[in-house]
């Protein structure tokens, strides 16, 4: 699932109604207010979403025709996650219901979407056979997805010993993890920015394992989720 | 000339109109067309050859005859007080006016008529911008004199002016050009048989201040061209207080709406027995409406006031009646034209507030739970219950619970299930306000949240949820914690951190 940031809810104003949850923007459950009518109205919220409840919810009263509003000064702090393992858990959490609110949701029968170029609101999945044959596919191309692809391909090059291909994967493997560092290197420096790096990979490492095994439960193959 | 039959006809059909039917008209006409089809060209465009020909088209409506009888409606205008002048021009106001009028030497007249435009409704159909105020507490200042000022003096009249607008907007002209004036600013070229309280308010003046005059009270004749004309203005205004639109509004066009809705309820329901009493200020409106639904004064007049702040720019808590007033529209609107619905319960006397639940879910993170609700506690705007879902925790949760009810209106229930769904779940269930507030237990709120996640409710019936600004506590050292907080950070259409 690709998922909407706080940050970026920064403007005051009525939220744009998305059809998808995967690209809507919606409001974290850490800081919301529903109006009781309207929750009662939709019937609560979904005990399947044990994650991504509040996803869920903002796209079902969007359906509902429902306005969805953003009010910047409601503010409130909120507790970081602190250690590897509290992070790798808790985007594990995230990840594994991705795929049910995905499913969920998308009631599309056979579509495929490839943005190269990422629009604002990071729109970019290719989604295969997708309720329409016992093979369903969602593949997110995160830089972090096409990076152990490249690493995959060459390790297999390596093995069938492919000296050119493995090389080109090398290479290929190699800028794209630049690539995928690269925002934090620039903004943060090299040491900092590495670190944030490698925090930034547990928690898609999370994401993508989570995922991984709730796609499985929903009888897809359901790739990598997180914006990068 | 378009006489009314076709409201919406544009200002180009209007002239093609109005050249069939006055064919000694139609050389100029043509000439104005053409002029009007370059309003961008360089060369310097004669205004005069447009006024003239306005002029002309005016004498010839106003000998062409209206409407018959059963059509015709007698209109009471009451005075304009200078009191609803002031709602919206501060204190020198009046004086900037009066100077920017003494330097214009050819003008003997300057005067305030309140702009009464029946056909406004139908003409600006469901445009609520254009709608939303259109005509209610709104003055059109007209000025007479001989002949037209310099062209540079006309300027800087205008830039004068220019920050009392769209409540005061100047005509210019002799007193026939004034005539036919009027037509050329709407989207229509009315008749002006079709505004005949406007030439009439021209005529009542009382003097104010200098060469400055207020139109005084009036009654004429009007013609309606559609026998229920008034009622489908009222029926169209009343009903778009169903529309989400409305409640898009700013508060300041939501209020005039609600006057000028109120307005046309008040002219249905007094059709009976002529003359109509025509109320043209908002407080007018709010006497009308007083007598309209006994009972509603009280709110009515605290909803004055609070227009009165907001046209001031002072603050207001205007938006705290907006259900009250889609309300109060909804059983106008039963009243004029009863559908068996019946009229929707007013809310309170008074009451203009939600009530506001807070639903925190905790499982054994006692230490942190404690100061989330020492925020809630500390609000400025206190919730009015909380609701805890302790889900099967282990550890001191109901005891640090228990200590904060004497601080707030707590409901503490245990969910056996874990799950967070669940725990919203069974807390929804003993949520007893109109809003719902989603708070973590890691959370602190801010001591405005509440206050803040309140207003777009009050705001807008149509809003399901209000999400706000989620930022990281002070003081984490722990790098992941910081990573977190410089994603958080980051400028919108920046960089993006992903979370549920």
């Amino acid at each position: 699932m690709i998922i909407q940031i706080l940050s970026n809810l920064k403007e005051e104003g009525y939220l744009a109604k998305g059809r998808h949850p995967t690209v809507a923007p919606f409001f974290p459950c850490a800081n919301v207010a529903f109006r009781r009518r309207a929750l009662q109205e939709i019937g609560g919220f979904d005990p399947k979403c044990v994650t991504g409840e509040d996803c869920d919810i903002s796209a079902r009263l969007s359906a509902a025709d429902w306005e969805l509003y953003t009010r910047r000064e409601a503010i409130v702090s909120h507790k970081n996650p602190s250690g590897f393992r509290h992070l790798f858990s808790k985007w594990y959490g995230y990840g594994r219901y991705h795929p049910y609110v995905f499913a969920k949701h998308n009631e599309r029968a056979f579509e495929i979407y490839l943005r190269l170029l990422r629009p604002l609101d990071g729109e970019r999945y290719i989604c295969c056979f997708y309720k329409r044959s016992p093979l369903e596919v969602v593949v997110f191309l995160t830089r972090f997805l096409m990076l152990h692809v490249a690493l995959f391909a060459m390790t297999v090059a390596c093995l069938l010993g492919l000296t050119g291909a493995s090389l080109v994967g090398l290479g290929l493997a190699a800028a794209l993890a630049i690539s995928y560092a690269w925002p934090d290197l620039r903004r943060w420096g090299l040491l900092l920015g590495s670190a944030y790096t490698a925090i930034r990979y547990v928690a898609d490492l999370g994401v993508f394992i989570g995922a991984f095994i709730g796609g499985l439960q929903q009888k897809m193959l359901y790739l990598s989720a997180t914006v990068d | 000339m378009a006489q009314g039959k076709d409201q919406a006809v544009s200002r180009d059909k209007a002239l093609v109109q109005a050249a069939e039917e006055y064919p000694e008209l139609r050389d100029r006409l043509k000439k104005i067309r053409s002029l009007r089809d370059y309003p961008f060209s360089s060369n310097p465009v004669s205004t005069e050859a447009i006024l003239d020909t306005y002029l002309c088209l005016a004498r010839q409506a106003l000998a062409a005859k209206p409407g018959g009888p059963r059509f015709r409606r007698w209109l009471r205008i009451p005075a304009l007080s200078l009191e609803s002048l002031k709602i919206f021009l501060p204190g020198d106001a009046l004086g900037k006016i009066h100077k920017a009028v003494a330097a214009l030497a050819e003008v003997q007249r300057a005067v305030f008529v309140p702009r009464l435009s029946f056909d406004a409704v139908a003409v600006a159909g469901m445009d609520l911008p254009a709608l939303a105020g259109a005509t209610i507490d709104a003055f059109d200042l007209v000025l007479i004199g001989p002949r037209l000022p310099a062209v540079d003096k006309l300027r800087r009249f205008n830039a004068a002016l220019d920050c009392y607008r769209p409540m005061v907007n100047p005509f210019f002209g002799d007193t026939e050009l004034a005539v036919a004036l009027r037509p050329t600013q709407g989207w229509t070229i009315k008749a002006p048989d079709q505004d005949p309280e406007f030439f009439a308010c021209l005529r009542s003046a009382k003097p104010l201040d200098g060469r400055l005059e207020i139109s005084g009270a009036v009654e004429v004749e009007r013609p309606f061209l559609l026998v229920d004309h008034l009622e489908e203005r009222a029926r169209t205004l009343l009903a778009l207080f169903r529309q989400p639109e409305a409640f898009r509004l700013p508060s300041r066009s939501f209020l005039s709406l609600f006057w000028e809705a109120g307005r046309a309820a008040w002219l249905v329901a007094q059709t009976g027995q002529p003359p109509i009493r025509v109320p043209v200020s908002s407080e007018q409106v709010l006497q009308a409406l007083a007598a309209l639904t006994p009972g509603a004064e009280p709110i009515l007049s605290k909803i004055y006031h609070e227009y009165c702040c907001e046209v001031q720019r002072q603050s207001s808590e205007a938006v705290r009646y907006t259900q009250w007033i889609e309300r109060y529209a909804l059983r106008l609107e039963e009243l004029l034209f009863p559908s068996g619905i019946g009229s929707p319960e007013l809310p309170s006397q008074g009451r203009t507030e939600l009530t506001i639940s807070v639903m925190l879910i905790t499982r054994n993170r006692a230490g942190l739970l404690r100061t989330a609700l020492k925020s809630l506690s500390e609000q400025e705007r206190p919730p009015d219950q909380v609701v805890v879902v302790d889900n099967a925790s282990s550890d001191d949760t109901p005891a640090v619970v228990r200590a904060f009810a004497d601080r707030l209106n707590l409901t503490l229930v245990r969910e056996e299930t874990i799950g967070i769904p669940f725990a919203r779940n069974t807390a929804l269930k003993h949520c007893i306000g109109d809003v719902v507030a989603v708070m973590d237990d890691d959370c602190v709120a801010a001591p405005q949240w509440l206050k803040e996640l309140e207003i777009p409710f009050l705001k807008d019936p149509h809003i399901g949820a209000v999400g706000g600004s989620i930022i990281p506590l002070e003081g984490q050292r722990d790098l992941v914690a910081r990573f977190y907080a410089s994603r958080m950070s980051s400028p919108p259409g920046g960089e993006r951190k992903s979370s549920p």
